[in-house]
């Protein structure tokens, strides 16, 4: 049975000019032990589809579909039970990791205070705990930072601080959204460094939410491409970077500068802009930045069907032949 | 040989908030940093938030105070007591700025914020005139007169930073600088606006600062490459030059640290060249900067800080060690 189990997953928001959909009915499978990164532009719903899977959705947000953790429903569970499923269930990390860090809060407090709200353990316990995972995140002088606050630490060991967390209540399911979007590029590394020396040790399952395939390639199993609030394309990271099937996956890996790259080119890109969320084209949502499209795109929205290593939803999707 | 500009040994420092006068402490934002750039030309300057990459790029244009050194555009000094000679600069030297939405004013139409540079620097002009300007200006960086009586929360992300190049170029200045101009934008969409940069220089013979914090993009577009950390040159080379023979251990640490984007080094531990984060920039280690993060620091790199030396043509770096990387094979280069 799968950790997570999404079906048909919608998320809406209302707003004062009407209601917008973020999400339009997305199916997804995460097993025990998975990595997996969801990928995509800003507005393609990837951070709002696991929001809603965690029910932290915005009070204007609302769902339909299904969302099963461990075989339990998560839509419509009563924020009590939510809560208790939170810690031990899923854990959270946030771009933003000063925003996810109380700033009055010394930084051994908050570890013990994310233990202490899921198990029954005492204050000293639970410090002794906090400064075991400290070291687990590669902190260091953990010892001392527990007596420190937020504002003291550079933005690098406040991400690990905040992995420390999330990992305090040893959740089943880690979710990360934009991980290292925040940080400088030589702590990017480390960070990204880290995921995969925890996932070596502690075997645990890990959603990584991104923009960024080149934190994707370096991390990830599988990957599931996101456009528009659907899902485009689902592949294992390989297939995914060397035979991509959707035109828009193909369009993202080209735009993507890379140091191998000819210097002195001229950058690839994907023509025009996505489509903001309630103001969507009939159809296939890319269609108007394909070059692939003919007018079948433009009347009817492409299913997503199973290929060789995953899924992709495109009426002309790339054939081994095609060069990208 | 006549540059468009030529800046030698700027020092830019802000005074912390806070102290006292009589114990009053400096941040060294810039520390004796020079560039030059020729017509046509472009300059990446790269380093990590807070190595000073954006103050410098202020700096040259009045924005911030220089506290020393000197700055020429086309061949005159600027004074910066002088509001005319100052003003003259601010025309012949434009900005493009990170947030694209942010730069631009909600309740002005696009046509209108284009506009504004000409209405101040050419009063003389009538508004047919202007109005064909701003058309013109706006085809030229790929949109057209239907934008321009449009609001900037109609455009995109992309489209936005186009009319703020639009805003800069209107003036036919000799300098832009470019702030970040591609890092707020979707990856699908920077490819766009860097092509048009490189357009734009070519069609307008504009010389180009360009600030990031990605050394991939760096390569597509820039002739050649500075880079900062805490506020100090570490090295400055032709574009070929720093990318395939790098001698500064922290550029080779940057270039290492850029995600390869190949999943063949899927779990594949990559040497991390760099440890920890940036040292306070209140506080820098005594000798050379990078002295408390380099795997390869000895005991004069934590005493002496190290001169700027001319390595090759145009090749210049801040290192003790650097003829020991010319001459020796590259330590524990990858990722690239």
């Amino acid at each position: 049975m799968a950790l997570l189990q999404v079906d048909r997953l919608k998320v809406d928001f209302r707003t004062p000019s009407g209601s917008v959909p973020a999400v339009r009915g997305i199916d997804l499978e995460i097993g025990e032990g998975d990595c997996v990164a969801l990928v995509g532009e800003s507005g393609s719903g990837k951070s709002q589809a696991l929001l809603a899977c965690a029910g932290l959705l915005a009070a204007n947000g609302s769902t339909a579909g299904s969302v099963r953790f461990a075989g339990q429903e998560i839509l419509g569970m009563p924020e009590r039970s939510l809560q208790r499923l939170r810690g031990p269930g899923f854990g959270f990390v946030f771009q933003d990791s000063i925003g996810s860090l109380t700033p009055h809060l010394r930084i051994g407090d908050q570890l013990v205070e994310s233990l202490q709200a899921h198990r029954t353990v005492s204050r000293k316990v639970a410090l002794a705990e906090a400064r075991t995972m400290l070291d687990r995140v590669q902190v260091s002088d953990a010892a001392k930072r527990l007596s420190q606050y937020p504002h003291e630490l550079s933005g690098g060991t406040r991400q690990r601080v905040a992995i420390a967390a999330a990992l305090m209540p040893r959740p089943r399911l880690l979710i990360a959204d934009e991980p290292t979007t925040a940080l400088d590029v030589t702590v990017q590394a480390q960070v990204v460094q880290l995921f995969r020396d925890l996932r070596r040790e502690l075997g645990m399952t890990l959603v990584i939410v991104t923009h960024d395939l080149g934190v994707v390639a370096g991390l990830a199993e599988r990957v599931i491409v996101m456009y528009a609030g659907s899902i485009v394309e689902e592949a294992t990271t390989p297939v995914l970077f060397r035979r991509p099937r959707h035109p828009y996956t193909a369009g993202l890996l080209a735009a993507l500068p890379r140091l191998t790259d000819p210097a002195g080119q001229p950058m690839r890109a994907i023509p025009g802009a996505p489509p903001p969320p309630g103001r969507l084209p009939p159809g296939c949502a890319f269609a108007p930045r394909c070059t692939r499209r003919d007018a079948s795109c433009h009347q009817q929205v492409p299913a997503l069907a199973a290929t060789r290593a995953g899924r992709v939803a495109c009426h002309h999707p790339l054939q081994r032949s095609d060069s990208w | 040989m006549s540059h468009v500009l030529d800046a030698r040994s700027l020092i830019v420092r802000f005074p912390v908030a806070g102290a006292a006068w009589y114990s009053r402490r400096w941040l060294i934002a810039v520390d004796d940093v020079s560039v030059c750039l020729a017509r046509g030309e472009t300059l990446g300057v790269v380093g990590e938030s807070g190595c000073g990459k954006s103050t410098l790029g202020r700096a040259l244009l009045g924005l911030v105070p220089i506290y020393a050194g000197t700055v020429r555009l086309e061949g005159t000094p600027v004074d910066w007591r002088s509001r005319r000679r100052v003003r003259e600069l601010r025309r012949n030297a434009q900005m493009v700025f990170q947030d694209p939405s942010g730069s631009l004013d909600p309740r002005r139409t696009v046509g209108q914020s284009v506009a504004e540079p000409l209405e101040i620097f050419e009063p003389q002009l009538d508004t047919g005139t202007i109005r064909r300007r701003v058309v013109a200006t706006l085809e030229q960086v790929g949109l057209s007169a239907e934008h321009v009586d449009r609001y900037p929360h109609e455009f995109s992300g992309g489209q936005c930073q186009r009319v703020g190049i639009a805003r800069a170029i209107i003036l036919r200045p000799a300098l832009i600088v470019c702030d970040e101009p591609v890092s707020a934008l979707d990856v699908s969409v920077q490819g766009q606006v860097v092509n048009l940069l490189a357009q734009l220089r070519g069609e307008l013979g504009l010389a180009c600062i360009f600030i990031s914090h990605n050394l991939a993009v760096v390569r597509h577009l820039c002739s050649s490459v500075l880079v900062m950390y805490l506020g100090r040159e570490m090295e400055q080379a032709p574009r070929d030059e720093l990318f395939d023979r790098p001698l500064h251990p922290y550029t080779r640490a940057l270039l290492a640290s850029v995600p390869p984007a190949d999943p063949s080094a899927l779990g594949r531990a990559e040497p991390v060249l760099v440890s920890g984060d940036l040292p306070s920039p209140l506080d820098p280690p005594r000798g050379c900067v990078f002295e408390s993060r380099c795997s390869f620091a000895e005991s004069r790199c934590r005493q002496k800080r190290p001169v700027v030396e001319e390595a090759g043509p145009g090749h210049r770096v801040a290192c003790h060690r650097w003829r020991e990387w010319r001459d020796g094979p590259v330590v524990g280069q990858g990722g690239n």
